[in-house]
């Protein structure tokens, strides 16, 4: 299996475009999580059902409408053409937009249920011994929703790792600007270069399937620590 | 003084309770189970909502009209029923996060508490692989570490063996004596109430029925459905 220039390209963006999205999305997600576990607010449906839209949305329904956002008319571009950043559809930054909305769920689920499963118990215990909300926070609600953290970060970056049809619909297929793995693939194919596309595409399996073998034994049962009765 | 003028609803439970708790000494909490003890100690600290109404401790308002003292500026200790210790830290590390309100660690005083409370063996041991009674027991040592100005117990003796109870109840009398600790201790246990506390208070249905000197209204009560909880 040899790759090309081009593959490499395809891939070191994919990376790229994976890393910046988790991080961004790990900022976003935490506090969104923590409102979305603990608040008795009527909103919280509301606010459960937008993050979750990605899992249902055909995701060229989901790159339509971003697509039409951020172009000439839309809000949000209208929004960084007065900022002077012009329009995003075809950038860089536009997928990683796109692809905040398209990982969302990924990340804030995982973190919501750590927060849940941890329970308020614990923080009404520290908070009763003089912790203030962040040392409850960095003290005693990180440290026991780690695992919720860590299948956060995998799951949003495989996720993004496997995005098509938004990236497609806003995103097009430029090289070394827009072209991440999965185009890339599908380029090969529509090229009837199979081995080069089956290369490829063995290779985002063996990803994905070790990625999932890594959540899967983050699960709390196979893990000493919080789990002894 | 611990002035209380509050209403708490939670669904179709409310509690209304009105009252002046002497800030000395213990005070016991007694009433059949659902009556209110638990939400009413929680609403002192802080942990559950507050519909209408204010509490004073000795002249300091912790819950206003308009706002609240958040729960970690209240200096309470509180011991829960159960799950009152942070699982991820083991017993030695949770006695440490227990005195954070103080500069330095009273190595003396937690040294005296962990042979009054037998947790020598428990230091390095995670809340999890302890029993209920050891919790407990590691739970009372935090909630006396952390120096606290009033002393929340919810039932904290219920899982000991006897003559450990005994033990820790003496401790409790004398430290609320000689360190003007007031102490706020539900328990369903009269017999217990009788030897420990200086003032009672009778809950029921949400609402204060009696107050007093224990002792005073232990003879007073009339009802003989209540004194049957007595195991």
């Amino acid at each position: 299996m040899t790759l090309t220039a081009a593959d490499m390209d395809a891939i070191w963006l994919t990376l790229k475009l994976a890393s910046i999205v988790t991080l961004i999305l790990l900022m976003i997600a935490t506090p969104l999580a923590l409102w979305l576990a603990f608040t008795r607010s009527r909103l919280r449906v509301w606010v459960s059902s937008f993050v979750a839209l990605p899992l249902v949305l055909p995701p060229t329904v989901l790159g339509f409408y971003l697509l039409i956002g951020m172009g000439p008319e839309g809000p949000l571009g209208q929004l960084t053409q007065t900022l002077g950043i012009g329009l995003l559809p075809f950038t860089f930054a536009g997928l990683v937009i796109a692809s905040l909305f398209y990982s969302l769920p990924f990340v804030v689920q995982p973190i919501q249920q750590a927060f849940e499963q941890v329970g308020q118990r614990p923080l009404e215990v520290a908070a009763i011994m003089g912790a203030s909300p962040m040392k409850r926070f960095f003290s005693v609600l990180l440290p026991l929703s780690m695992r919720g953290f860590l299948s956060a970060a995998i799951l949003g970056f495989a996720h993004t790792v496997g995005e098509f049809g938004v990236i497609l619909m806003i995103g097009g297929n430029i090289p070394s600007e827009t072209r991440v793995l999965s185009i890339h693939i599908y380029d090969q194919v529509e090229m009837l270069n199979y081995a080069q596309a089956h290369s490829l595409s063995a290779l985002l399996l063996l990803f994905s399937f070790f990625v999932l073998l890594i959540v899967y034994s983050l699960q709390p049962v196979r893990l000493t620590g919080g789990a002894r009765a | 003084m611990l002035d209380i003028d509050i209403c708490v609803r939670q669904g179709r439970f409310q509690l209304n309770i009105q009252t002046c708790i002497a800030d000395t000494g213990i005070t016991a909490i007694y009433g059949p189970s659902g009556c209110g003890k638990t939400t009413l100690l929680r609403a002192i600290a802080g942990l559950t909502p507050i519909q209408t109404g204010s509490i004073q401790f000795r002249q300091v308002c912790w819950h206003g009209q308009r706002d609240s003292m958040p729960v970690h500026r209240r200096q309470l200790g509180y011991v829960f029923q159960e799950n009152s210790l942070l699982r991820h830290l083991n017993v030695a590390q949770n006695l440490a996060f227990a005195q954070q309100r103080q500069p330095q660690l009273d190595t003396g005083y937690q040294q005296e508490l962990i042979k009054l409370l037998g947790l020598q063996e428990l230091l390095k041991h995670y809340p999890t692989e302890l029993s209920l009674g050891e919790q407990q027991r590691v739970a009372i040592a935090c909630a006396l570490l952390s120096k606290p100005q009033l002393l929340l117990m919810d039932e904290p003796l219920a899982s000991l063996d006897s003559e450990r109870k005994q033990r820790i109840l003496q401790h409790l009398k004398h430290r609320s004596e000689n360190f003007n600790l007031p102490i706020l201790y539900v328990s369903h246990h009269l017999g217990e109430i009788a030897t420990l506390a200086d003032h009672l208070l009778i809950i029921e249905d949400g609402a204060l029925t009696e107050q007093g000197p224990v002792n005073t209204v232990i003879n007073a009560m009339a009802k003989p459905a209540l004194i049957t909880v007595e195991d």
